[in-house]
């Protein structure tokens, strides 16, 4: 090795390293206008700076509205709802702003990165979000441990409206807090395809879920949705996070001869490799995939062939085969527009925008303790990306506020290698099936002689109140 | 034309000139002593021949061509090889793999034709390992060949050094400080040995401590010191030269 | 246990061992030769997985030209990053190289991303069958990556054994000897990146049909192949290979009884491994940082 050639190596790695440059650049070709949001969004994020530095005196003749999001943007998830919260915001401003009583403001979204599931990671980020840079409204949030979270912004008396698998959220001690995005009344989708199961012969079931804090939240629902409906429930399988090769999972899995397989919290990937590895023992019975983005259902049906997922019954994120609002409709084609292709995987978790845009038109104002006043005695349901979504109080936790929702969901069935909509989980059927499953009619039906029933958007249901 | 020349060769490491305006000259087939008290740069020398170091100024010519600064695998390549006054061996091979690796370099097969071609290489294999065990057999150390090369004593790793240079077919063989560490009888053998390796017409240049030895074994002695060209002569010739006899003794006395 | 059961699992075992064999070869043979820790070695998996599906899935070429794209696309890679980073990074020892190695893997991860997102490229199965074997039913397509893996081994072991291949060697074991002796440091380290890379694409390539690509499975792989590495001794291409079994299949059987604690046990029979012998199944202790 001799060092007379150092100017040439340095001219070699530069010449290089802007090849490289380049072949980003071409990389991220399809996605420019991802790249220029992210260049609006980013001045955007140094103008808040210079605003609030300024102080009051600047922001008077354009009123900023200032929405923070605790996302984990590693996550496809968390870049998702970036995305979509990006968009919004941009659809306001352009239109010259949103108009709120009698003032315009700018609405500028705030994101802070809190890893994955990491309680220091999401303590400085709110932190920095609530102390810092003084936003009075986290909407939306992915990754972030909400005990954490909720610690710093009840005090300081910040509106959090986000999402959370077990229930810190939704405890009557909470004041500013609502579960805009929450999967206790959720049951209905997994209620229903039990039910479809049964009647076409599925007597037992293992769930199979990631070793994760959301795995075995997730792991409990189902099995109590499954032997609600009826099935014999086997102990479940926890595998490591990090898994690449699920052969061993499957291999356990065809050892227990279970009549249906239900994964919970597992996707993309992990999904396609794990049925994949489960066709490879000669195991055949009923799937329960959890949720399947069209990509995944694609990239699934070429692994393992038609045969083997036809009739698999499946919820789904994806509005685009469904909806026919006009409102949400446009805010597709305006995510198309935007980003130049499509990802349904924040769809569904996005939803407590609606929930808080709602409460803001409504009150017409931005004070933070009418919009929990306004929240928290919620009567209807809002529409969203995925169907309708509403709040309904926790009597089982005395906590007697509307603070946890029933979000909407479709439910559909692949046939010839493509998924095929059935219907949409009516807001009443995630309530009352998840009411039933954990078997807390008698505490409701108390709650509800007191308060008086509660009322659903104009959706077909299956289920009654005289059902549970 | 010489087998090996050096034209005005000089090293400084800072301030320090370990080798000046050094110009020496070996005949092919000759047996060159090197001496001159410790610190007199004869190592230096043999670094900046091999390679191993790049000459301040001076150049090094061998067979007529300046080799000044080819990198050191293309001089040995050439037919330079140096056993190294340290234990420089693969201390977790076996004797006999280390004396393979020199082996397998110096045939002339190709990287990828003697993947595709098994059976020339398999006879190549042989071959190699035959050329091996008759080196280590003519080093006396080849009932030594399976064992792990860290488990040899002293001298037969100096042995081992030297098996390794012979490996690589050298025209030119640079030995340092052979029979350091060794018994009367071992290094008599050794002494032995290199009157044979320059028998097969190999051309020798001999850095040693040892006295006796190099008075035994060297045709022409070559004497260094402070990085200089003290004296240069017949072994009766330097041992009457009284510069050489000052150095020494001056040098032995501090 | 069944028979049935039991031969499942073995090869389960086996087949994922295969894998881990391919990259952590490439990976300590990098290791031992240019002393130079390959942060990015799981990135040319993670390559060598997408290049087949390009070939096989996009251009729809047959398999095994896209085994041999995606090898010759690793090899003809590792020595760009060679001659781009490793080269000029080498001299200033040990920490650099692997902070280099760090960059360039993560610029690769994160284009990946930009390129592929979080999406995941499937390539059909070749050969989708069950086979029955006396009573036990397996699957071919694992059995097919054992094939492919054991082929590439063999071949493998037979350049170890060619000029390059013994310059390697000696190259690993000592440098300045390894000069000495004639041999080209500087293009035994070229050779060494285009093997080491070489083996990581032809375990993407061959583990694509059954645990198809995604861009994170290059990380996690290489978790495994360091502790693969770890087990069967630094530098150590037997080791590695004998450790790369014994990982898989202690990890598959582990799965069958813990569960998710099967990281545990194989970390667990790592640190203990490492108690008794340092330096690994078959190896020498670490080498030294920044010589």
């Amino acid at each position: 090795m001799r060092l007379g050639k150092r100017r040439l190596g340095t001219l070699v790695l530069g010449v290089l390293f802007l090849a490289l440059i380049a072949g980003l650049v071409a990389c991220g070709g399809e996605k420019s206008t991802e790249s220029t949001t992210g260049t609006t969004q980013s001045s955007g994020g140094a103008g808040a700076t210079g605003t609030s530095a300024a102080g009051g005196s600047g922001s008077a003749d354009e009123p900023v509205l200032r929405v923070g999001a605790l996302l984990s943007l590693d996550s496809i998830q968390g870049v998702e709802m970036k995305k979509w919260l990006q968009l919004f915001a941009k659809l306001y401003n352009d239109a010259g702003g949103w108009k709120i009583g009698e003032t315009t403001y700018r609405v500028e979204p705030m994101f802070y990165d809190v890893g994955m599931w990491d309680a220091t990671k999401s303590r400085s980020a709110v932190e920095k979000a609530v102390l810092q840079d003084k936003v009075k409204y986290l909407v939306c949030n992915w990754g972030d441990i909400p005990a954490e979270t909720l610690s710093v912004t009840e005090p300081n008396k910040v509106l959090w409206l986000g999402l959370d698998f077990v229930d810190d959220s939704v405890k009557p001690t909470l004041n500013y807090a609502v579960r805009a995005q929450g999967l206790f009344f959720a049951q209905g989708l997994f209620y229903y395809i039990c039910q479809d199961y049964i009647k076409q012969g599925a007597k037992s079931v293992l769930v199979v879920c990631p070793d994760t804090q959301q795995g075995h939240v997730g792991a409990q629902l189902v099995g109590a949705t499954a032997t609600t409906a009826g099935m014999q429930v086997l102990d479940p399988i926890f595998f490591s996070a990090d898994t690449a090769d699920f052969s061993p999972i499957a291999t356990k899995i065809a050892s227990q001869k279970p009549d249906a397989v239900f994964f919970s919290y597992v996707a993309g990937a992990s999904l396609i490799n794990a049925i994949g590895a489960l066709k490879d023992t000669g195991w055949k019975g009923f799937i329960l995939p959890g949720e399947l983005d069209g990509e995944t259902l694609n990239n699934l049906v070429a692994k393992v062939g038609k045969e083997y997922v036809e009739g698999m019954e499946t919820g789904s994120y994806d509005p685009r085969p469904v909806e026919k609002d006009p409102q949400t409709l446009n805010y597709i084609d305006a995510y198309q527009q935007q980003y130049g292709d499509w990802h349904s995987e924040g769809c569904f978790w996005i939803g407590p925008w609606f929930i808080f845009e709602d409460a803001i038109n409504a009150t017409q104002s931005t004070d933070v303790d009418t919009l929990v006043a306004y929240l928290t005695s919620s009567k209807k349901g809002v529409r969203t990306l995925t169907g309708y979504s509403q709040l309904f109080a926790r009597p089982d936790l005395q906590n007697y506020k509307t603070v946890d929702s029933a979000p909407g969901h479709y439910i559909g069935v692949v046939r010839d290698g493509k998924f095929e909509y059935l219907e949409t989980i009516a807001c009443k059927d995630q309530y009352l099936s998840s009411i039933k499953v954990y078997g807390l009619k008698d505490v409701y039906q108390k709650y509800w002689d007191e308060y008086g029933y509660p009322e659903f958007p104009d959706q077909p249901a299956r289920l009654d109140f005289s059902d549970l | 034309m010489a087998l090996l020349e050096t034209r005005g060769l000089s090293k400084s490491f800072g301030r320090l000139e370990a080798v000046k305006d050094l110009d020496l000259t070996v005949e092919q087939g000759e047996l060159r002593g090197l001496i001159g008290p410790n610190g007199a740069g004869k190592s230096t020398v043999f670094n900046l021949i091999t390679g191993f170091d790049v000459p301040t100024r001076g150049t090094v010519w061998f067979r007529g061509e300046n080799i000044t600064n080819v990198p050191a695998h293309k001089i040995a390549q050439k037919g330079i090889s140096r056993a190294f006054q340290q234990s420089y061996l693969f201390m977790f091979s076996t004797v006999l793999e280390n004396v393979l690796v020199g082996c397998h370099m110096s045939s002339r097969a190709g990287a990828l034709r003697e993947f595709l071609h098994t059976r020339s290489a398999r006879m190549r294999d042989r071959e190699a390992r035959n050329k091996a065990m008759e080196i280590l057999d003519f080093m006396g150390m080849a009932h030594l060949a399976d064992e792990p090369a860290s488990s040899l004593s002293h001298g037969y790793q100096r042995c081992l050094g030297v098996a390794m240079a012979l490996a690589c077919e050298p025209t030119l063989l640079l030995l340092d400080e052979p029979v350091t560490g060794m018994n009367p009888t071992e290094s008599a053998e050794m002494v032995e040995r290199i009157r044979r390796i320059r028998e097969k017409g190999i051309t020798v240049i001999l850095v040693e401590h040892s006295m006796e030895v190099v008075m035994n074994v060297c045709e022409r002695i070559t004497v260094l010191s402070y990085g200089q060209k003290l004296a240069e002569g017949l072994p009766a010739e330097i041992q009457c030269n009284p510069l050489v006899v000052e150095a020494y003794l001056g040098k032995e006395e501090a | 246990m069944t028979l049935q059961l039991f031969l499942q699992i073995l090869v389960n075992g086996l087949m994922i061992g295969a894998i881990y064999a391919l990259v952590a070869s490439g990976f300590t043979l990098i290791l031992g030769v240019l002393q130079v820790f390959n942060f990015a070695q799981g990135q040319f998996y993670m390559l060598g997985a997408f290049a087949t599906y390009a070939v096989a899935s996009v251009l729809g070429a047959p398999y095994v030209v896209a085994i041999l794209a995606a090898l010759a696309a690793m090899a003809l890679l590792g020595i760009l990053v060679y001659f781009s980073i490793i080269k000029w990074t080498l001299r200033y020892g040990f920490f650099h190289t692997m902070l280099a190695t760090v960059a360039f893997g993560t610029i690769v991860g994160q284009a990946a991303v930009l390129k592929f997102g979080y999406s995941t490229a499937v390539v059909a199965a070749v050969v989708d069958k069950t086979l029955a074997l006396g009573g036990v039913s397996l699957n071919s397509g694992k059995l097919l990556v054992l094939a492919g893996a054991l082929v590439v081994m063999g071949l493998l072991y037979w350049f170890m054994r060619t000029k390059i291949g013994v310059a390697m060697q000696a190259c690993a074991e000592n440098r300045e000897v390894a000069c000495l002796q004639g041999i080209n440091a500087g293009k035994v380290f070229w050779v060494t990146m285009a093997v080491g890379c070489a083996l990581c694409g032809v375990a993407g390539a061959l583990v694509v049909p059954v645990l198809s690509a995604s861009t994170n499975m290059g990380q996690l792989i290489f978790l495994k192949a360091i502790i693969v590495v770890l087990v069967g001794g630094t530098g150590s291409m037997a080791g590695a290979l004998l450790a790369a079994f014994l990982v898989g299949i202690v990890e598959s059987f582990a799965f069958q009884y813990v569960e998710s604690f099967a990281p545990l046990v194989i970390f667990a029979l790592v640190a203990i491994l490492i108690y008794f012998r340092p330096g690994g199944l078959l190896g020498k202790p670490l080498p030294i940082p920044g010589q």
